[in-house]
């Protein structure tokens, strides 16, 4: 029973850490790290707007001065066209500064949780963000 | 911070954009002539359900509904909402129901352990049953006098329920969604599922199945807007006991389902750690 009690116990504990919040397509922690937030300014080099997950790529001047590309995931564009976007709604060439959680693996990649346009100050995830209910 | 809250803010964040669907559509809110309206040219969810050769007519597009995920993934964001077995079929499971046998918690934890990269939908192949009718991505039914289909837009699968009364399949090849037959009882369509290979999940936090599983579902068009489905997991070599719960899912009038192909840019695996 003691055996039983905490394998119960475990799953409980693991349950946060595994959930599938970037999509059903997989699990946040099996490629991003909660811990390893990043912020980051500069513009749109490239966008693939494809399933399973939409791409992003923003060149980032590092101190040095050089630049340095960060690919960013965000969700599907068909999560994404339900929420409003179109695939022209982050263009090439947008300034933009980006809120993400880094990969695992030390890549240049990273889960963005939100994305403000800098020439209008617009933040392109906050539409969709909570309080939305079960709105259909 | 503390870790839990960190993983919180991590499942907001990604969490997030999909939580609102706007009505908008890829085919511009071309109206269902067959859905009836009120005077402002909503549709009437509460309306009766429509019916076809004298029995309930399942067909439309539906989306599992949601709602605020349990109080440990509160974000700081406010509640985030998900089908409520999406994470875990099992959420309502009380003590006397059916439970995991050991060796079916043991590969949970192993599952666990991995962070989710070993979930099948992460490679591109199918999401399990019946997860995949508790996702946050719409099905569509489309019925027809002999069998119904189900169209999934998650991977773009589908299902084939047959209602000609063809026998079980001897020595059937397992497969991922398995073999489904259906028939109706007065307004309820009850569809027996067998035949699975033991590699689906049954809910996105890996809880799995053998390839003895018996899926039954039992669906109700409970009014033009409402589709309700009770799911029996029967698995004796995995569970206790079968595990019974019910979905409910909302019509999304004038929409329709969109392509996913998940191989045309998958480049998560390579990350994966």
């Amino acid at each position: 029973m003691k055996r039983l009690a905490t394998i119960v116990v475990s799953i409980a504990l693991l349950l946060v850490m595994v959930s599938p919040s970037t999509f059903a397509h997989h699990s946040f922690s099996a490629e991003f790290d909660a811990h390893k937030p990043l912020k980051v300014t500069g513009a749109v080099t490239k966008l693939e707007w494809q399933n399973p997950h939409t791409w992003f790529y923003v060149d980032v001047k590092d101190d040095k001065g050089e630049l340095t590309s960060w690919g960013f995931e965000l969700a599907s564009p068909n999560v994404l066209l339900r929420n409003g976007w179109t695939k022209s709604t982050l263009k090439v060439g947008d300034l933009v500064t980006v809120e993400a959680f880094q990969a695992k693996n030390g890549t240049r990649n990273a889960n963005a949780r939100a994305v403000t346009l800098s020439a209008t100050g617009k933040s392109l995830l906050a539409g969709s963000s909570g309080g939305a209910g079960n709105a259909p | 911070m503390k870790l839990f809250s960190l993983v919180a803010i991590a499942m907001a964040a990604a969490a997030a954009i999909i939580v609102t669907q706007h009505a908008s559509a890829q085919w511009a809110n071309v109206p269902n002539p067959s859905l009836k309206r009120t005077a402002t040219g909503e549709v009437d969810l509460a309306g009766r359900a429509p019916m076809k050769r004298g029995k309930p007519d399942l067909s439309g597009i539906w989306l599992p509904d949601r709602e605020p995920v349990p109080a440990r993934m509160v974000t700081v964001e406010g509640n985030i909402p998900f089908p409520h077995f999406f994470f875990n079929f099992m959420a309502d499971v009380k003590e006397g129901d059916g439970q995991m046998r050991p060796e079916t918690a043991a590969a949970l934890q192993r599952k666990m352990a991995l962070g989710g990269a070993g979930e099948p939908a992460a490679h591109c192949l199918p999401t399990g049953m019946p997860v995949l009718a508790t996702g946050i991505l719409p099905f569509k039914i489309v019925q027809a006098e002999s069998e119904i289909l189900i169209l999934y837009e998650e991977n773009t699968v589908f299902r084939q329920i047959f209602l000609d009364g063809r026998k079980p399949v001897e020595d059937a090849e397992p497969r991922w969604l398995g073999y489904s037959s259906g028939k109706w009882e007065g307004n309820e369509l009850v569809v027996e599922t067998i035949g699975f290979n033991d590699r689906g999940f049954l809910d996105a936090i890996g809880h799995s199945h053998s390839d003895k599983l018996r899926l039954t579902e039992r669906i109700r068009r409970k009014d033009a807007g409402h589709l309700e489905t009770q799911v029996t997991v029967d698995d004796p070599t995995a569970y206790t006991k079968p595990i019974v719960y019910t979905i409910q899912s909302t019509l999304r009038p004038d929409e329709d389902l969109l392509e996913y192909f998940c191989a045309d840019n998958e480049k998560d695996v390579q990350h994966f750690q």
